[in-house]
């Protein structure tokens, strides 16, 4: 059984071999059908044609296309993604470095989505037409018509520039505290491990801000999605068997009820969560945060080839783990689906 | 024939649902009582009220559904006196009711074991090892083949009739005194029809046990109901001992019933159909909701009120023009 399981989800993997080779060769071919020019770019503004080219050579960008793939091809092979022309550093070593933070930020706005949009979203259809109904359709309605970079702005303006309660919004630890040493890159996880309480309070009024921004994003697809599975799971022939079984009240809602209505907020967790990687681009621009986001943007606008290409591939990869870790939970939760389809 | 001490007296019940488009009067003055041990058949065309009414008597009715007159005597309590937590503890252990459509009455991604353990440990003084021995000994007595096995099974691993074991099995957990048993076999293959049928009827004589058969298949009732009521459009139109009721038919509609059912003995083509539909039950409605349909219409069916006449041995019926 177990080893079953182990099997299919390495083949699992093996069918997103193909995802992935696509995404190479189309994120290879979009990069450099974006207008602007890296050797100029990093030539600066003072440079001759005859630097420009020398650097066009250095960089490898002279060659013709099918050569710069093999090229790039066989550095990927080696896990070797380049060296961004805007920071000098490795690719590999600046995701490594940046990844952690985003991923810090979007798992905090997912557990605040999470925690408030589940418990709204079941109260809401139990309840229908009550207040708390009328307060998660008044909720929903916000979170899907607010753009996160205006919530940020908005949450700034009033918890750090009117009321002065959360720190300024420049990245993940203000000047006076130094970054906990790294173990998770997490720093919320690895100021605890250093038993360092000041670093964690710190990182932690820091974060409040861009998670709550991203948290309402993604508040509203959960607590609709909580709400509508509830209801019809509440009204279905089990739940009904259930009531006149006499079981009572909490088992039903949450043993009879719940566990069948998570199957579809699953599903919608997932796809908010990749959401979220996509919000996280302008929320980090709000907030100075050091993530992938905000050193995407920055790769994009200064025609880094090797940057962009090595952001897009860590995001796909991401997305094929995600889907995977989605669909074996399925796997866990409903006995109907095997791993196969 | 009526004892004293009835197991479940329904008395002049009238039931609502306040709906958008307005309200549907789903229930009128529904009256009819069962003895223990007593198989009653409930009979009528789907939207008579049939399965309303059960829901009724369980206290399962959906929040939209308004009771605005009459009572439900179980066991000798009036059950409209009781609180919700009181109700909540009665059903599954003194009144319990199997569903149509067995697969999905059961919870699709939990074990039947599970299911039949969650309402054991709810009903019983059953803890732990005892609860499994107790399950293990239920999917027995519901004649389930290796239950061992089908203890870890999930309803969609199980035929119908299996599933619908199940589902009996939870409901003689406690040893009810009453059983609902809301089309327990529509939808199952003849065979297994017969089998389940046989399953219930013998579940209910061990424990003389009450059982109210809800069907619309009046050949099933014929064979395994004491007596009969006959539901047409919220009303009782018919209450008559099955043979009584076969025999002689007093009201228009049961006879109409009784021309739709086909049997061995007579052909297809001898088969009738009752003309017309069941009235809008949102509009202002006759006495008699029938009328529109029968074919000894007279005027004065219109008023009210309707006399529900008795004829001896327990057969009543409600019609002004009885055959």
């Amino acid at each position: 059984m177990k080893r079953d399981s182990l099997f299919l989800i390495g083949r699992r993997l093996l069918q997103a071999a193909p995802v992935v080779m696509g995404i190479i060769v189309v994120t290879f071919i979009l990069t450099r059908a974006l207008p602007g020019d890296p050797a100029v770019f990093f030539a600066g503004p003072a440079a001759d044609e005859k630097s420009i080219a020398e650097i066009r050579a250095s960089l490898g960008l002279d060659k013709s296309w099918p050569e710069q793939f093999w090229v790039y091809l066989q550095n990927l092979a080696h896990g070797d993604l380049g060296k961004s022309i805007s920071t000098g550093q490795p690719v590999i070593e600046e995701l490594a470095t940046r990844l952690p933070a985003s991923l810090e930020l979007t798992f905090m706005g997912l557990f605040l989505a999470v925690a408030i949009a589940i418990p709204l979203g079941i109260l809401a259809a139990t309840r229908p037409n009550s207040l708390i109904d009328h307060l998660c359709r008044l909720v929903v309605t916000i979170g899907v018509s607010l753009p996160t970079f205006f919530t940020g702005l908005f949450l700034v303006y009033i918890f750090y520039f009117l009321l002065g309660l959360s720190p300024a919004p420049l990245g993940r630890l203000g000047i006076i505290h130094i970054a906990p040493d790294h173990v998770t890159g997490f720093y919320l996880i690895d100021s605890l491990i250093a038993g360092d309480l000041e670093v964690f309070r710190a990182s932690f009024s820091q974060m409040i801000l861009p998670a709550s921004t991203l948290g309402i994003f993604a508040l509203a697809p959960l607590a609709r999605m909580t709400r509508a599975a509830m209801l019809g799971v509440l009204s279905s022939d089990f739940v009904r068997t259930a009531r006149a079984s006499g079981l009572s009240r909490r088992t039903v809602l949450w043993v009879y009820a719940f566990q069948n209505a998570i199957l579809p907020v699953l599903t919608t967790l997932g796809m908010v969560f990749s959401f979220l990687l996509g919000a996280n681009v302008l929320v980090e621009k709000v907030f100075a945060w050091p993530g992938i986001g905000s050193f995407a943007i920055e790769a994009l606008i200064a025609s880094d080839y090797a940057a962009v290409q090595g952001f897009v591939l860590a995001m796909a990869l991401m997305y094929v783990l995600l889907n995977l870790a989605i669909d074996i939970l399925y796997t866990v939760v409903d006995p109907r689906i095997g791993l196969e389809g | 024939m009526e004892s004293r001490n009835p197991l479940l007296v329904v008395e002049d019940l009238s039931l609502e649902f306040r709906t958008r488009t307005g309200v549907v009067k789903a229930l009128e003055n529904v009256s009819f009582q069962i003895e223990k041990g007593q198989t009653v058949g409930v009979v009528g065309e789907s939207g008579s009220g049939k399965s309303v009414m059960s829901y009724a008597i369980m206290g399962i009715s959906d929040p939209a559904a308004r009771i605005t007159s009459g009572r439900i005597v179980f066991g000798g309590i009036s059950l409209f006196e009781k609180s919700q937590q009181e109700l909540q503890e009665m059903r599954g252990r003194e009144l319990s009711m199997i569903f149509q459509s067995p697969r999905t009455a059961l919870n699709p991604i939990r074990t039947i074991g599970r299911q039949l353990e969650d309402v054991i440990y709810r009903h019983s003084s059953f803890r732990g090892r005892q609860i499994r021995a107790r399950a293990l000994d239920l999917l027995n007595q519901v004649r389930i083949p290796d239950p061992e096995k089908r203890y870890r099974a999930y309803p969609f691993e199980l035929s119908g009739g299996m599933c619908q074991r199940v589902m009996i099995a939870i409901a003689i957990s406690s040893n009810p005194w009453l059983l609902i048993a809301d089309e327990p076999v529509t939808g199952l293959d003849v065979t297994t029809q017969a089998v389940i049928m046989d399953l219930i009827q013998d579940a209910a004589r061990e424990r003389n046990m009450g059982t109210i058969l809800i069907t619309h298949d009046l050949g099933l009732a014929a064979e395994y109901c004491d007596k009969i009521i006959v539901m047409h459009s919220g009303h009782v139109v018919e209450v008559a001992d099955t043979e009584h009721l076969f025999m002689r038919p007093r009201h228009p509609y049961t006879a109409k019933l009784i021309g739709a059912t086909p049997n061995a003995s007579r052909d297809l083509a001898e088969l009738s159909s009752i003309p017309g539909n069941l009235p809008d039950l949102r509009a202002e409605l006759p006495a008699c909701r029938y009328s529109e349909r029968c074919e000894r219409f007279a005027r004065d069916c219109l008023e009210s009120p309707l006399p529900r006449l008795g004829t001896g041995a327990g057969h009543l019926v409600a019609c002004r023009y009885p055959l």
